[in-house]
């Protein structure tokens, strides 16, 4: 009836175990380094929109100085020696910076200059001559003085003097002194602002994380003892409230196996009670005097059925235990369902006609089944037991199958007292009585609904119960056939 | 006929040696796997009824033991698991049958009878049972001269219960055989068709020949 398959867990928890940084450690990582890189960006471009300022109000400044030239030279043609008073007047100018400004002739060599300016910036240092005002270049002396120069060709007017070109520098150590302070203050900046982003991000992901070590602190409190026990969802954020729920919906469903099983062990319990009771009651009563054999053998053949009836529940709770375990497989074979049901018929005629109830197939044609024989005739017969037993003499139990390529569907239905309501949920449950006063009068413990429902499982299929009170209980099992094997 | 039961349990061990002794078997039993592989290498016995779960030589090595003796003694084993290993276990070692505790004695009986008895016998054409005739190739049944009206699923009953004269069958045995049913053995169905069977059989006749066996099953003998 049943095979197992035999299929290894695979187990590959390597995978899962790549990377032991803790989410903290990670997340403040992250925190830190990003923070970090957009301060270090922010004050990148403050240094480089600094500098970049710096340079330009300098050109501003040369340029202002190749005009005074280009003026002075324009009012004072050819008076060479005016020109230089002119050019070291000039060059001493306004603001305290030291500037410098050369003549170049028509030859490339200097005309006229700023006195000492060829000792720290000779005619070769200067980048080539340009025609208009433009940005200037940076020159750096030997002995590592910064300046900033710029060399303007003279093409018209002052240029019939035999002057080419002028040559303007200034001297760029102040700035160079400001550029240097401010890096070291940004540095400083820096450093600071990486040790508050580590620190303020460490906090920050301790904080996101809380909620994650509030719910692991639960559920490492959960016991069986306290299933009851949720997760509190209240100020938790959107992302942990999925997971927390999600847990809690676990918890309940836990809650709720726990529960049957706790439920099952103690109806197991309660059923085996009544056997043991009666064996050991008949055997002590039978023991108190002396008796007949007849009376001993009575006895004995009592104590035998009892046995049965405890052996037949065993087989049976076996029977569902081993239908749970997903590793079960069965054997299916095919057969004509309507053949089969006739089988069940002629077995359980006598008793139907005995209790006034007839009970008929109604199968149109050949309907195939792949399925477990046994199975399928234990399942049906349970159903057909159960209408027998709920019909009252004159009813009818009718059985009827009817199927295609992909499923096979029977029905057993009877015209029985019908089951209320309220206990339709828990018919196939194990153990469950719509009357407990019935109980075992046809001779079931509550379990033949359950072993139906398991049966139709097994295939993968279901089974549901329809009633009404007064008009009768319809069984239906609908079994799929598995797609034919290529 | 001679029977070793290998079995540690004493109870069960005990009841067997009674129960089948009473039904003419000559029995020896070995409560230790070493004793009970001892006793099956040094006398030649009919059967060896085996237990699995044994004390330190459990049931399949001393079946094995056996079968690399070459020896080809028919062994019956019990187990408590019915786990489908175990059962296909048993019989690829060379078992001839296995019966899942916890068994009726019956079924037992009637296990051990039928391995022994495997050698196939032809089955008569005609049973007698006291003044019940029973024509199995005309499908015709009588007692004492007088044709008794059965439905074919009457006669097939009634011919199994006279086949197995004397022999009490259970209900689940008797609802495979008649009926071809996987039966839980939980409703009455079995009786109804016992009741019917009686009415036709023994109700119109003084001598009573299908009786009741309490918590068993049925039995079709003469009884004084």
């Amino acid at each position: 009836m049943f095979s197992k398959s035999a299929r290894e867990p695979s187990s590959d928890s390597r995978l899962h175990r790549r990377s032991s940084w803790s989410l903290a450690a990670r997340l403040t990582a992250w925190y830190a380094g990003s923070a970090f890189a957009l301060i270090l960006m922010a004050t990148g471009f403050l240094y480089w929109a600094l500098s970049r300022s710096l340079d330009r109000e300098d050109d501003q400044l040369l340029a202002d100085r190749v005009r005074v030239v280009r003026d002075v030279l324009r009012n004072r043609l050819g008076d060479l020696e005016a020109i230089r008073r002119e050019i070291v007047e000039t060059a001493q100018g306004r603001l305290n910076i030291q500037s410098y400004i050369r003549l170049i002739g028509q030859g490339g060599t200097a005309l006229a200059e700023t006195p000492g300016m060829s000792d720290i910036l000779p005619v070769d240092s200067f980048p080539a001559p340009i025609s208009g005002p433009g940005a200037g270049a940076d020159l750096r002396t030997d002995d590592g003085r910064s300046f900033r120069g710029v060399a303007v060709r003279f093409e018209d007017g002052p240029a019939k003097n035999a002057i080419a070109a002028v040559q303007v520098a200034m001297d760029r150590s102040q700035e160079d002194e400001l550029l240097a302070d401010y890096r070291r203050n940004l540095l400083l900046v820096l450093g600071v602002a990486l040790a508050v982003c580590a620190v303020a991000g460490y906090h920050i992901a301790r904080r996101g994380i809380r909620p994650i070590h509030e719910i692991a602190e639960t559920a490492r409190r959960i016991r069986p003892t306290n299933l009851g026990e949720r997760i509190a969802v209240g100020g938790l954020p959107t992302e942990l409230l999925a997971l927390a729920e999600t847990f809690n919906d676990m918890l309940d469903r836990l809650e709720q196996s726990f529960a049957r099983l706790s439920r099952f062990s103690a109806d197991i319990a309660h059923e085996l009670r009544t056997p043991i009771n009666n064996l050991r009651g008949e055997v002590e009563v039978a023991l108190g005097r002396p008796r007949s054999a007849d009376e001993y053998r009575d006895v004995l053949g009592s104590n035998l059925e009892e046995c049965g009836r405890l052996a037949r529940m065993i087989d049976s709770l076996l029977f569902l235990a081993r239908a749970e375990n997903p590793q079960t497989q069965i054997i299916r074979e095919r057969f004509d369902v309507g053949r089969e049901l006739g089988t069940v018929c002629e077995f359980y005629e006598a008793a139907a006609s005995e209790a006034g109830v007839g009970l008929n197939v109604v199968v149109g044609g050949h309907v195939p089944a792949d399925m477990n024989r046994a199975l399928f005739q234990r399942a049906v017969g349970n159903l057909v037991a159960n209408a027998i037993a709920h019909t009252s003499p004159g009813g009818a139990v009718t059985l009827t199958a009817t199927g295609d390529e992909t499923m096979t569907k029977v029905e057993v239905s009877d015209t029985g007292f019908g089951i209320p309501a309220s206990h339709l949920p828990h018919v196939f449950d194990r153990f469950y009585r719509a009357d407990p006063s019935r109980s075992t009068a046809f001779g079931g413990v509550g379990l033949g609904l359950a072993i139906v429902r398991s049966i139709a499982e097994l295939h993968g299929g279901v089974v549901e119960i329809t009633s009404e009170v007064g008009q009768g209980t319809r069984a239906v099992m609908i079994l799929p056939r598995p797609a034919p094997r290529r | 006929m001679r029977v070793l039961v290998v079995e540690d349990e004493p109870k069960t061990a005990a009841y067997l040696a009674k129960g089948l002794s009473e039904n003419g078997f000559v029995i020896d039993v070995a409560t230790q796997g070493d004793d009970g592989l001892h006793l099956a290498r040094s006398v030649a016995y009919d059967l060896v009824i085996l237990d699995v779960m044994l004390p330190i030589l459990d049931g399949w090595a001393i079946l094995s033991a056996i079968r690399r003796d070459g020896m080809g003694t028919p062994v019956l084993y019990l187990t408590a698991s019915d786990a489908v290993e175990d059962r296909v276990k048993g019989l690829e070692l060379g078992a001839d049958d296995y019966l899942v505790k916890p068994f009726a004695f019956s079924e037992l009986l009637a296990r051990v009878r039928s391995i022994l008895r495997r050698s196939p016998a032809r089955q008569p054409d005609l049973i007698r049972v006291a003044d019940l005739e029973l024509d199995v190739v005309r499908h015709r049944a009588s007692r004492g001269g007088q044709r008794l009206d059965l439905t074919p699923k009457e006669f097939a009953l009634l011919s199994l219960l006279a086949r197995r004269s004397g022999e009490a069958l259970t209900r689940t045995f008797i609802a495979e055989q008649v009926w071809d049913m996987n039966f839980d053995g939980d409703s009455n169905v079995v009786d109804v068709h016992v009741r019917r069977l009686r009415s036709k059989v023994d109700d119109p006749f003084g001598l009573k020949l299908v009786h009741t066996v309490r918590g068993v099953g049925y039995v079709l003998e003469e009884r004084p």
